[in-house]
């Protein structure tokens, strides 16, 4: 699993979800995707679950409570440091 | 750096445990518990130190555990603290920074006290609500909609539980009460009816009831349950013209209970609910001298926090006018829009406990005994 991997997948979640706003995918990942309403309150449980899933990891409290969970790049970048660990 | 204002210092257990203490911001209810040399500390910020401090970290949401559970944010039995923690100044000064017992500066400070931009906000404290859901959703990922109603009924939603102040405060209310009020005959409407319980109370004292909710499943449930007397349908209480097809001067009483209060302070901040409206309804339905009968959560003293001894317990109040902690109107935004609507008010009720209940935690108890958790109030339409 490379970084273009959680890339990819995580943009797919949220293209799922109407897509991200932004002309690049620079502007894509600096998104913040809770302050621009991409997703809601029950949005966020449903990314968590189906990030934990797909990537078997575990996101933690303090770590959804971040600054970096709150853009699309953070989150993959995050989601990368678990699976590294892990691995 | 320097102290936050809002703090109180307390020994929770003092017979047992007087050497530790519990240091609680009232504000943000953030809390630590401490050894009595973090006061040495605390007696002068600046002076650089090298002590060996104890501390318990002894917040929790104790809201998750029920909504009537013990609001005061901490484990209470110092016996139950286990083993401090030793540390030193500086992961000291770290911990007391994040439960908020001092503070970089007071501005940055009291601009916490804003609205979560989201359920990952961990920065501004938010409102009760929110400060709810982020637990429920973002740190124990629980539904909270199954949560809320756990809080009230027993899980196949056939009784309201005992164990808690509902059954010790607001049912045994109603079972006193009703039988005082409702004469057989009585046309009754029962707003936010759920799966039919308090229907059924009343339908079961004669009263001709029709019980409304929102949510089909319960109403599936309440018309399985249904007593003789007791009728239902489903309404979406949330659109503003739900009430609408019911007809006018029909009903000599509607019952609502542990719902008014999201007109005054919804759910959702962004989601507001238009009170007005509701109000109008309810005097559409009504007969001349009928009567609307709201219980509620009581302005001051539900979810406060719980102090002191159990067999005499105090709680300090942080806000009554601008709510942001608590979740219910204070008393005169609660009845002046009723009575701007032509209602009187014909009694208030402020529902106390019997002291202590063998069914229910004794501090719970005490405290509802001296501190009413729910105001009735009858308002007759003119």
């Amino acid at each position: 699993m490379n970084r273009n991997d959680v890339t990819s997948a995580v943009l797919a979640f949220f293209d799922s979800k109407g897509g991200l706003p932004g002309e690049n995918i620079e502007q894509k990942l600096n998104c913040l995707y809770l302050d621009q309403k991409i997703i809601d309150s029950m949005g966020i449980i449903e990314m968590v679950t189906t990030f934990e899933e797909d990537f078997d990891i575990q996101f933690d409290a303090d770590l959804m409570q971040s600054p970096e969970f709150q853009t699309v790049g953070g989150i993959i970048g995050i989601i990368q440091n678990l699976y590294k660990e892990k691995s | 750096m320097q102290y936050c204002p809002d703090i109180i210092a307390f020994v929770e257990s003092p017979s047992t445990h007087p050497e530790r203490w519990v240091l609680m911001n009232v504000f943000t209810r953030n809390c630590l518990g401490v050894g009595p040399e973090v006061f040495d500390f605390l007696s002068n910020l600046e002076e650089s130190k090298t002590k060996i401090y104890r501390i318990w970290n002894i917040w929790r949401f104790s809201n998750s555990e029920g909504l009537l559970a013990d609001p005061s944010r901490f484990n209470r039995d110092a016996a139950t603290w286990g083993e401090p923690r030793l540390i030193g100044n500086e992961e000291l000064v770290k911990l007391l920074k994040e439960q908020c017992i001092i503070i970089e500066d007071l501005e940055s400070y009291r601009k916490r006290f804003a609205l979560k931009k989201s359920l990952l906000d961990r920065n501004n404290f938010g409102s009760y609500h929110q400060q709810l859901g982020q637990q429920l959703i973002a740190i124990e990922r629980k539904n909270p909609e199954k949560w809320w109603l756990e809080q009230k009924f027993t899980t196949d939603l056939t009784e309201i539980r005992k164990d808690n102040l509902y059954g010790a405060v607001q049912d045994r209310f109603l079972d006193e009460w009703l039988p005082q009020k409702i004469k057989p005959g009585m046309k009754v409407l029962d707003i936010g009816c759920g799966a039919g319980l308090i229907s059924n109370k009343l339908a079961k004292l004669g009263a001709d009831v029709l019980g409304v909710d929102p949510n089909q499943d319960y109403i599936q449930l309440a018309k399985e349950r249904a007593v003789k007397g007791a009728k239902f349908q489903q309404l979406d209480l949330n659109l503003s013209d739900a009430l609408q097809v019911l007809p006018e001067a029909t009903f000599d009483c509607i019952y609502m209970s542990d719902a008014l209060l999201f007109y005054f302070i919804p759910y959702d901040p962004n989601k507001p609910i238009n009170l007005d409206n509701f109000i109008i309804n309810i005097k559409r339905l009504l007969k001349i001298g009928g009567q609307f009968i709201s219980l509620e959560p009581h302005p001051v003293f539900y979810i406060q926090p719980w102090l002191g001894d159990p067999q005499r317990p105090f709680t300090v109040c942080t806000e009554y006018i601008h709510t942001q902690w608590r979740i219910n109107p204070p008393l005169g935004k609660l009845v002046k829009p009723f009575l701007e609507n032509g209602f009187l008010i014909a009694n208030i009720e402020e529902l106390t406990s019997q002291h202590e209940n063998p069914i229910v935690d004794m501090r719970a108890s005490v405290f509802a005994y001296e501190f009413p958790v729910w105001l009735m109030v009858e308002f007759i339409k003119i």
